[in-house]
């Protein structure tokens, strides 16, 4: 075979090889699974020949994680009504360019991943880190909290909601502990 | 050669890509577009200005006849298996409902499903003799909408048989049930115009039909699922349907005639909050039983090789206890 056929053959089969490969991904990129039939034909079963956009979050993400919180009296007889302690800020157009405040949200998100996530295990790692989640929620809720006299307890509870479609109910995810509002 | 770059691969490459798509949704609704074979067709045009086609298989003279309505997403196609496995004595009838195969949605009106059961009550007068006992049966969203057809018409009506049924309120009822309604709200929202540009092609059909494997109507059904039609209709159903069971729909009518619930096996088992609901639909007839049919799950029970035989029987079982109630005068003096 001389060199001219060579060239010639790879001038025609590198890009045919690498389209085929960029149409097998584009088509692969369907939101719904159902439609997963071309990355199927990555037989390595990893997912990694042909990617799909939910390849580092197979389960996307649809609920915000709220912390809400109530006062109590020192019997814990009397409590007030449940508040937010933060609230999740409406998606603009320029926060796809610009969005500052999301730290504080994706923060929220994955210290209350910490509690929800693994909720058996027991290890001395994930002890500590539930620990180490629990007092962060803690001091992030009572430093916005609203006091009010009569009232030095305060309890957090931890919600899942949507916050774009509001048909669905929120999920009431967990109640923690009585804390002091000045410890 | 140096026309092949890689841009020009790519553009023709998708363009083919479309193309095949697009005529593989073409072919698709055409031959699902066919009529039953062993039926005969009839096309009847609803107060509500839908033009409805029905399929009636004639039984026996004076024999019953029973009228099957399908599910969210399902067509008449979806009853032929069971049809099949139906004594012939008994007269059938399938339809399609507004906006599925062959019958049109011509309502001006937002859709709500009372215009379904408004056209299910025309498709029983139309395609039942007011002479012989009448049997409804459906299929998930199908089981609710017979059940309300059956409040409508008690005069024709003689029995309900309810195949793994949607409850109105089994979204508050089970948090389930509401996670899983949720997941296919986005492929309700997605599907119909993924497969209008051809995506029914890339959707695995194999996983979603499994329960129908081996059954002579599996290709038929595959068919279905890369046409427009079906998700289009399918997608305005459930765009009323979910709020309205999110807001836990409105109560069940009063029946006057036996409810029978043919549950999955795997719905019971699976969701043990569905069985109080199952016993409020047979509680909303004068009699009536919960039968759990084996092996099957929510599609199985009606289009599984392996199940529709034991559903048809169940369903023939019932259809001639409607047909001794109807006979019997002292039992329709206790119904009335």
């Amino acid at each position: 075979m001389n060199r001219s056929l060579v060239k010639k053959t790879l001038e025609i089969a590198v890009p045919a090889i690498l389209a085929g490969w960029f149409i097998a991904s584009a088509l692969g990129q369907h939101p719904d699974r159902s439609y997963d039939k071309v990355r199927k034909l990555d037989r390595t079963n990893t997912g990694i020949l042909i990617p799909n956009w939910r390849f580092f979050a197979p389960n996307p993400a649809v609920d915000d994680h709220h912390f809400l919180y109530r006062l109590a009296t020192e019997d814990r007889s009397k409590h007030t009504e449940w508040r937010e302690a933060y609230s999740i800020a409406p998606r603009r157009f320029i926060h796809a360019f610009w969005f500052p405040g999301r730290r504080i949200e994706k923060a929220i998100f994955d210290v209350a991943s910490t509690l929800m996530n693994n909720p058996g295990a027991s290890t001395p790692l994930h002890e500590e880190a539930k620990r180490s989640a629990y007092r962060l929620i803690n001091e992030f809720v009572r430093q916005r909290i609203t006091p009010e006299p009569g009232y030095p307890l305060f309890q957090v509870m931890l919600v899942r909601y949507t916050g774009y479609d509001h048909s669905e109910d929120p999920k009431y995810d967990m109640v923690f502990d009585y804390e002091k509002v000045n410890p | 050669m140096s026309a092949l770059t890689f841009p020009r691969l790519v553009a023709g490459g998708i363009a083919a890509c479309l193309a095949a798509g697009l005529g593989h949704q073409l072919y698709a609704t055409f031959r699902t577009r066919q009529h039953h074979q062993g039926f005969e067709h009839h096309t009847l045009r609803c107060e509500s200005g839908n033009i409805i086609t029905y399929y009636r298989r004639p039984g026996e003279a004076g024999s019953p006849t029973l009228v099957c309505e399908a599910g969210l997403l399902s067509t008449s196609m979806i009853w032929r298996l069971v049809a099949d496995h139906l004594p012939p004595t008994i007269s059938v009838v399938l339809y399609d409902r507004a906006g599925y195969r062959n019958s049109l949605r011509r309502c001006q009106e937002d859709y709500c499903l009372r215009e379904s059961v408004d056209d299910l009550v025309e498709v029983i007068e139309a395609g039942s003799d007011p002479a012989t006992p009448t049997v409804l049966t459906g299929h998930s969203l199908g089981g609710y909408l017979v059940h309300r057809a059956a409040a409508r018409v008690p005069e024709r009506v003689r029995g309900v048989v309810l195949i793994d049924p949607t409850h109105p309120r089994e979204l508050l009822h089970s948090r389930a049930q509401r996670e899983g309604a949720r997941s296919a709200n986005l492929t309700m929202k997605l599907a119909s115009w993924s497969v209008l540009f051809g995506a029914g092609l890339l959707m695995d059909k194999k996983n979603i039909l499994a329960s129908a494997e081996g059954s002579p109507y599996y290709r038929a059904l595959r068919l279905e699922a890369s046409t427009f039609s079906v998700w289009h209709s399918g997608l305005r159903e459930w765009n009323y349907s979910y709020p309205f069971m999110l807001d836990g729909g409105q109560p069940l009518d009063r029946l006057s005639v036996p409810v029978t619930v043919l549950a999955a096996e795997s719905t019971m088992r699976d969701i043990p909050a569905h069985k109080d609901l199952y016993e409020e639909y047979v509680a909303s007839g004068v009699s009536g039983q919960i039968i759990t049919i084996p092996d099957s799950n929510h599609q199985s029970i009606i289009s599984g090789v392996n199940c529709a035989g034991v559903t048809a029987q169940a369903i023939a079982t019932e259809v001639a206890k409607a047909v001794t109630h109807d006979s019997d005068p002292a039992q329709l003096e206790e119904a009335a």
